[in-house]
């Protein structure tokens, strides 16, 4: 049986004014129906180049990538996604920003109102309902971003370090959150960070990506026990893997001889 | 304390700090009126005036909220199809840019020889100058937008028309608003400057009158009532900017605009 997600052999070079310049080398990469995927690398590795081909939002210069089989040209339906800023409307509701994919599409409102009230329940936002986003930490922003990106109960939910801008503490507690809203909604989850702590506590394997030009450097399993509480972060095999994890970002893959 | 400061006590004293030191000065160095006449002269020809100042205020009023509205009409809509057409803005934008750093009130006394003495000549001045603001802001307002929030558009599969009328459009209020506050001070200004270059008619016309009668206090009352306009229309910006959009508040204000 095929892979929830298949990326095969996918590339993508732009054009720039000193030439083509290539952002991702071909990789390829199966993501199974349920799994937690961190895509984990520096800056430039072409991670969220890689997401936005998976979302539709970017073609592939050469590869192809399928959800569920069918190949992705445009965005697909059934993908929720949530960004590094939290992207909500200013002049919308708390409610109405979660209600935006219903809006947008021409759904009926009043069958989804529920649904997004009960979101915003399930990330923790109660009562906050008739909030402006300004009236939010940007934990809670976040927050709403993510009911958002739940309320059309989609497949796949592609993050793109959707808690980059987050201090360390608040940071954690989301981790937690997602963890907790993730096994409430079992869904695939394909998430970049540039945090190698969060992609092993929040994953089921992370994919090591290297900088100029983006490749798939290696991809681990990550075997810790669900749910996984905040200390499993002393756990020695969660530091092990950080460290693993760490060495395949910091130590070039090319020799000296070869990089000449 | 402090709080109250900086809320109603701190403007307050320095209105009465600016007026105390204008009549201060005329008791101390006791100047001839037609120099600086004192707070109370400038009253007493305020009233003694009385009867004339409603053609004069109306006028003035004219001028400035048809080249304001004007400003508010021709800025939008164009700031709409610079945005909207990639073509046309690289055809606008050098244009615009050159239009922009050329004073527009050095076009007064043209615009006089074009239109005539008269209402069409004021007018236009004060829309000329109060033109690019509401076009510049309102186009910045609606190209403005987080480039993600586009992606999540295109995600959630949002036409482009939706787009248009529920991201780009909202977004741009609050720069719509920044820069009519901005016309609106400018649309005084511009009014006055057509009143000044040639007309019979207006409180900038009757500065230019006052000036020559060497009649200082009428100047100075003819001045206090532009401020009094002036301020009348900026406060009526202010006023539906928060109606419009209650979601910014403290994103514009005075302070934004200074």
């Amino acid at each position: 049986m095929a892979a929830f997600i298949e990326i095969i052999e996918v590339e993508k070079r732009y054009a720039t004014r000193k030439g083509p310049q290539t952002a991702l080398r071909p990789t390829s990469l199966e993501i199974g129906a349920g799994e937690f995927v961190s895509i984990v690398g520096p800056s430039g590795c072409g991670k969220t180049t890689l997401m936005k081909m998976v979302a539709g939002l970017l073609a592939c210069t050469r590869g192809e990538i399928r959800i569920d089989g069918v190949p992705v040209h445009e965005p697909p339906d059934g993908v929720g996604m949530v960004f590094q800023t939290p992207t909500l409307l200013r002049w919308r509701t708390v409610l109405d920003n979660v209600l935006l994919p219903v809006a947008a599409g021409g759904l009926p409102r009043a069958r989804y109102e529920p649904i997004a009230r009960e979101l915003i329940r399930l990330v923790g936002l109660e009562g906050f309902a008739q909030h402006y986003p300004r009236e939010l930490s940007g934990g809670m922003q976040q927050r709403v971003a993510i009911s958002r990106a739940l309320l059309l109960e989609p497949r796949l939910l592609l993050m793109d370090e959707p808690f980059g801008a987050l201090d360390a503490m608040t940071r954690e507690e989301m981790n937690l959150e997602l963890q907790r809203i993730w096994n409430e909604r079992p869904k695939t989850v394909l998430f970049i960070t540039h945090s190698i702590d969060e992609a092993v506590f929040l994953s089921d394997r992370v994919v090591v990506m290297t900088a100029r030009p983006g490749a798939v450097r290696a991809v681990l399993d990550v075997e810790l026990p669900r749910p996984r509480a905040r200390h499993v972060r002393e756990h020695p095999r969660f530091v092990e893997y950080v460290g693993r994890i760490r060495h395949l970002i910091f130590t070039d893959q090319r020799k000296p001889e070869d990089a000449r | 304390m402090g709080e109250r400061l900086g809320g109603a006590l701190a403007p307050t004293l320095a209105f009465g700090g600016v007026l105390a030191l204008w009549q201060g000065a005329v008791w101390v160095l006791a100047p001839p009126p037609f120099i600086l006449p004192g707070i109370g002269q400038v009253l007493a020809r305020l009233v003694a005036f009385g009867p004339n100042w409603p053609r004069h205020v109306a006028a003035t009023v004219e001028g400035i909220a048809l080249g304001f509205v004007a400003a508010v009409i021709f800025g939008t809509a164009g700031a709409v199809v610079i945005v909207s057409s990639d073509v046309l803005r690289r055809a606008i934008t050098p244009l615009l840019v050159t239009i922009q750093i050329v004073p527009k009130i050095a076009f007064a006394p043209l615009i006089l020889v074009w239109f005539g003495i008269g209402l069409t000549s004021r007018a236009t001045i004060a829309f000329l100058v109060a033109f690019f603001p509401v076009l510049v802001n309102t186009a910045v307002g609606l190209v403005q937008v987080e480039p993600e929030l586009l992606d999540l558009a295109r995600s959630i599969k949002a036409r482009p028309a939706w787009v248009f009328f529920r991201i780009r459009f909202p977004n741009s209020l609050p720069y719509f608003f920044a820069g009519l506050r901005v016309a609106s001070t400018l649309a005084v200004i511009g009014a006055v400057i057509g009143e000044f270059v040639g007309s019979d008619v207006g409180l900038g016309y009757l500065i230019v009158m006052a000036n020559n009668q060497i009649d200082t206090a009428l100047g100075l009352a003819a001045i206090f009532l532009i401020s009094v306009v002036g301020l009348a229309l900026y406060g009526a910006v202010l006023v539906i900017e928060r109606l419009c959009t209650p979601w910014a508040a403290g994103e514009g204000g005075l302070e934004a605009t200074l």
